[in-house]
């Protein structure tokens, strides 16, 4: 062989030496990036089945993390050798360390989930997905810029736990009680979205009217009647609250149920007594909207619609012209002035 | 060519700072005629227009005007409108920050005589972090055309702040101002705005936090803002509470420390 | 002992929980609800006489009614370029005429001062002339359209037009005050772009800026015109009226905006869909109508508007200039046509067209005098009056038809900003990512337009 040649071999050689040891680095990091996000989520499982006071064996991790079992094995030895787990008679058993790993996990995800709520226009159904894979990663999201926040948007505080709740559906007797929604389970998809556009969130107060077979009817502290069906109402989590001036609330919007309505509905020139604004209005156009006025009690009347149409109307609120779009008006409760 | 303050001295190239005797500035919601106000005193032309939100960042003029055969030099500051200081928007951080954390001697706020209403949720805040105020009832000829009258004597006793209206397109009043501004500088005059009155059971809570903030950073014991301060880290305000954390709140406003 | 300053949080915090997190809206209402009882006995509302006030009312409801809305929008987009266009052409002559006078003066000043003739080439031909021709064309558009545009906006008319048009900004994930962006945008992009603070919400406003681009500005209505009547008229109709030649070259013109409202919108889509993570929201607040101060916006709307944008183009144009000059002078032009040609020809543009765009980078006015000085060979930018003249150059040395004219003209509607709107562009976003991509988008999508408008739709015309 010439001495080129054999150069030649030895540099093309040496190319995909290199090149697949940088492959394998690749892998390598994939691989581990991989395990990380398993191992946290694994973590994640067992407190929660630790907070429903339930027992998890080997096989309830498999059928959860839908792993091959050679990896999950992998998986759990890495977490027994850090003492984020323990064996305790055949059962996987998160230890002290385990505990504070798993909360810090929580905790990012809903410090996540509020960021997005308050600062980006992704839609709220969206937030939790991407909150589930920004968690692992060093992520991008900055904390909550220019607050600190202690609830995320589904009402779970963002350190440490809520007070105890239940679900709507666990209701079983005494209608007419006052309840105050404390959670929102935000899964599956498609059940969130029906809540939210219900307007049902966190922080409201509910009144139970009427326990039907398939169904529950609600009345809301905004004024809305709502009739909620079962798998819905599985998703909705609350609690008892014994307030004095709750209950002066309801009584108060019952007397006037036949005026409210929201603020789009109302014709030009109907003058409104603003009750109260959505949950789902978020971040800055939240603050917007209060610091304008559109708060409880102030007086609101339809001016005039655009030359399109009436999406978005002209709205005069203390002696300012605001306009607004159907949707954000859609949002706001108001009371009819007669 | 421009509407110009007749009795002032304008000082166009003013570096040298040492030569300012009072610092003033202009605080109110968009649109209700600060930067018009601005370019009055201080022959500038600054950014004027009917829109909200035009001025955008923290602008500084000066002027000279001579009161009673002395003659005094103003530095002015155009900020940027906003309808509250929680300093969410980069406007109302701006405003925020150099109220909280700037120097200067008096505020003015500028309201719109057309719709105070919507104005004074502002008022409320700053009185909250100052003291130092004086309102200028601006666009009183737009009200007077609308019919709206507006009560000035019983408007100042109610929030204990002197009251001048103003036209600042035409600059009329303007100096009258300037003389009730320094009155209140030199203490002639002196300013206890109404306080906003928290519900009761809030005013309890803050109270109780007031006590543990104290406990935690005892220097703030004469701070007049320390309530102010509570209230914030109640909201959750992350820059006031970070200050508290590291015990750098500028008590008596030499410690400039953040201006963003 | 000291307080633990945690703990303090941790109290706070159950505080805020209890409360539903809600303390600053509470506040806020609270507020609210005592001004209100404080101001009852101070503010008393009147009726008056004011003719004025009593007119508002209905001026406003007829502003936006569908009748009213049509004509305010029409006659103020009609009236704004008619005035600008046909008043700027005298203007400009003017300003040529003395920019003309003092490089006279100037060249023999330097003669004078005996500096080399090189230095003299230099300064002149490479520096004065570059930044005379850019201030000749671009000051008079801007100086007519500026402070109309700002006796509208201090009257308080524009929030009136953003409201009408907001239902269709509204179906692409825009703001309805994007239609005053893309306005002032007619008049000059640069200063479109900073218009859109006037957009608050971050993800609509960076739509706004990024989509500016594709209203054709004042730069851009000359050689659209031009084009219109020198190359589309004629192929559509061969009778010389000129009665329906304006009126296809007004079609022509109405055209090209509703493809760069077209582009405007369809981008918008895509970008709206793209910038999930900025927040985005529509308050708009109507202003009452305030009578216009016109010293005012004449000071104005020259020192905010013209001047700052003007004195961005010169600072782009010198480098320009210097660009042509040493191309001039090492008699490049020639080569590098002949390098971009073939790239021209896939879009149905030639090497002297691209050529000509590079040098117009600082502003979209002289792609015409540029496009006349590498056709003829000249060393200098053509300012060609008469359309005769300049219609026999593009036949003869550039083999235009009126396909090479419908891609010129998409290319002038849909191209890369002009640099002093990249560079106000960096300003307003300062963020080297966003410039880039205003700068490269418009490029793409420019090209990948006219690669299937060229080889789809032109060569099976014939
Ligand atoms: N009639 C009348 N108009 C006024 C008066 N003061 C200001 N204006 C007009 O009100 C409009 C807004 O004035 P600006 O000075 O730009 O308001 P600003 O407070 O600086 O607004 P931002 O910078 O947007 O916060 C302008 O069109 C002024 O001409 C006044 O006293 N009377
Ligand atoms: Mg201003």
């Amino acid at each position: 062989m010439h001495t080129e040649e054999i150069l030649l071999v030895t540099a093309l050689g040496s190319v995909l030496i290199l090149f697949l040891i940088k492959l394998k680095n690749v892998m390598k990091k994939a691989e581990e990036k991989l395990i990380n996000e398993k191992k946290e989520d694994i973590l994640k499982f067992l407190y929660k089945q630790l907070q429903e006071n339930k027992i998890t064996t080997f096989s309830d991790l498999q059928l959860f993390s839908n792993l091959k079992p050679d990896r999950l094995i992998k998986i759990v030895h890495i977490l027994l050798r850090e003492k984020k787990i323990k064996y305790d008679n055949e059962n996987v058993k998160l230890t002290s360390e385990g505990i504070q790993k798993a909360e810090k996990i929580i905790e990012k995800h809903r410090k996540i989930e509020k960021y997005l709520f308050e600062n980006t226009s992704i839609s709220i159904e969206e937030i939790h997905s991407i909150a589930e894979k920004e968690e692992h990663a060093e992520t991008k999201i900055p904390e909550h810029q220019n607050s600190y926040e202690c609830v995320d948007p589904h009402g779970d505080v963002i350190k440490g736990n809520s007070i105890p709740y239940k679900s709507l559906l666990s209701v079983i007797h005494c209608p007419e009680k006052i309840y105050k929604i404390i959670h929102i389970e935000d899964e599956p998809k498609e059940i969130y979205a029906k809540i939210v556009k219900m307007d049902l969130a966190p922080f409201e107060y509910i009144k139970i009217i009427q326990l039907k077979d398939k169904s529950i009817d609600i009345l809301t502290n905004k004024g809305q009647k709502l009739e909620i069906d079962i798998i819905t109402a599985n998703n909705i989590f609350i609690a008892e609250e014994k307030d004095e001036n709750i209950e002066k609330l309801f009584e108060e919007i019952e007397k006037k149920i036949s005026q409210i309505s929201t603020l789009d509905k109302l014709k030009i020139k109907e003058k409104a007594k603003i009750i109260g604004i959505s949950f789902y209005i978020r971040g800055e156009e939240k603050r917007r909207l209060l610091e304008l006025g559109f708060v409880k009690n102030s007086i609101v009347e339809p001016l005039y619609n655009n030359m399109l149409g009436d999406d978005p109307r002209v709205y005069k609120i203390k002696n300012t012209m605001i306009a607004l779009r159907k949707e954000q008006a859609q949002k706001i409760y108001v009371e009819k002035l007669v | 060519m421009k509407k110009e303050c007749e009795n002032c001295q304008i000082l166009r190239n003013l570096k040298n700072y040492n030569k300012v005797d009072y610092t003033i500035a202009l605080v109110g919601n968009p649109n209700v005629g600060k930067s018009t106000l601005f370019n009055y005193y201080t022959g500038m032309s600054v950014r004027v227009g009917n829109w909200p939100g035009k001025t955008v960042s923290k602008i500084e003029g000066f002027f000279q005007l001579k009161i009673q055969d002395k003659k005094y030099v103003f530095k002015i500051i155009d900020l940027p409108g906003v309808y509250s200081i929680f300093s969410f928007t980069p406007e109302e951080e701006v405003t925020r920050n150099f109220l909280f954390l700037g120097s200067y001697d008096l505020v003015i706020i500028i309201l719109d005589a057309t719709n105070l209403e919507k104005n004074m949720i502002l008022a409320f805040q700053i009185f909250e972090i100052t003291n130092k105020v004086i309102f200028a009832l601006n666009l009183i000829d737009e009200a007077k055309r609308k019919g709206i009258k507006i009560d000035i004597d019983k408007f100042q006793d109610r929030f204990k702040v002197p009251t001048i209206p103003i036209i600042a397109s035409t600059g009329y009043n303007a100096d009258l101002l300037i003389y009730k501004s320094l009155e209140i500088i030199q203490g002639k005059i002196k300013v206890d705005p109404l306080k906003y009155k928290l519900p009761p059971e809030l005013e309890n809570i803050i109270n109780e936090i007031k006590k543990e903030i104290l406990e935690y950073y005892p220097e703030l014991e004469n701070y007049p803002h320390l309530k102010w301060i509570t209230l914030r880290v109640l909201e959750g305000d992350k820059l006031v509470i970070e200050m508290l954390r590291k015990k750098v709140i500028p008590i008596n406003k030499t410690t400039k420390l953040l201006t963003t | 002992m000291q307080k633990d300053f945690e703990e303090i949080i941790k109290k706070v915090d159950n505080y805020r929980i209890k409360y539903n997190n809600t303390f600053r809206d509470k506040i806020i209402e609270d507020m609210h609800n005592q001004i209100s009882d404080i101001l009852t006995d101070i503010v008393d509302y009147q009726e008056t006489n004011d003719l004025i006030s009593k007119l508002e009312k209905y001026v406003d409801l007829f502003l936006t009614s569908k009748i009213g809305g049509i004509i305010l929008l029409i006659s103020f987009l009609s009236i704004a370029l008619w005035i600008t266009l046909t008043g700027a052409g005298y203007i400009s002559s003017f300003l040529s005429l003395i920019f003309e006078r003092i490089e006279v003066f100037l060249r023999n000043i330097l003669a004078v001062l005996k500096v080399h003739d090189l230095l003299i080439s230099f300064l002149i031909d490479g520096v004065y002339k570059g930044v005379a021709i850019v201030v000749a064309v671009m000051l008079p558009p801007m100086a007519i359209f500026f402070p109309l545009f700002t006796f509208l906006e201090d009257l308080g008319l524009l929030p009136r037009i953003a409201l009408n048009m907001d239902k269709i900004f509204k179906s692409v994930g825009a703001h309805g005050n994007q239609a005053l962006t893309m306005i002032v945008g007619f008049g000059c992009n640069a200063a479109g772009v900073v218009s859109t603070r006037i957009i608050k919400s971050p993800k609509e406003r960076l739509i706004a800026i990024l989509t500016n681009n594709f209203m054709p500005c004042n730069g851009r209505w000359p050689l659209l015109i031009m084009i219109s009547i020198l190359f589309l008229v004629p192929a559509i109709t061969n009778s010389s009226n000129p009665l329906l030649g304006s009126i296809i070259a007004s079609l022509a013109l109405v055209s090209s905006v509703i493809i760069g409202l077209g582009f405007t919108l369809v981008v918008s889509l895509g970008l709206s869909k793209a910038l999930k993570s900025y927040s985005s929201f529509y308050i708009l607040e109507i202003p009452p109508f305030r009578k216009p101060n016109l010293l005012r916006i004449i000071y104005t709307s020259i020192i905010d508007r013209t001047l700052f944008v003007l004195s961005r183009a010169v600072y782009m144009a010198i480098p320009a200039g210097i660009f042509v000059w040493i191309i001039n002078q090492l008699n490049l032009s020639q080569t590098l046509i002949a390098f971009f040609d073939p790239f021209g020809k896939l879009f149905g543009l030639d090497g002297t067209i691209i050529l000509a765009y590079i040098i117009a980078l600082p502003a979209n006015e002289i792609v015409i005098p540029a496009l006349m000085m590498l056709y003829t060979g000249s060393k200098n930018f053509m300012e060609i009056e008469e359309l005769q003249s300049i219609y026999q150059i593009l036949t003869v040395y550039g083999n235009w038809d009126w396909k090479t004219g419908v891609c010129v003209m998409l290319f002038s509607i849909l191209h890369n900003p002009c640099s002093t709107t990249i560079l106000t562009i960096y300003r307003e976003t300062n963020s080297l990512k966003w410039t880039v991509i205003a700068t490269i988008m418009p490029l793409i999508i420019a090209f990948s337009t006219l690669f299937l408008v060229h080889n789809l739709v032109l060569k099976n015309i014939h």
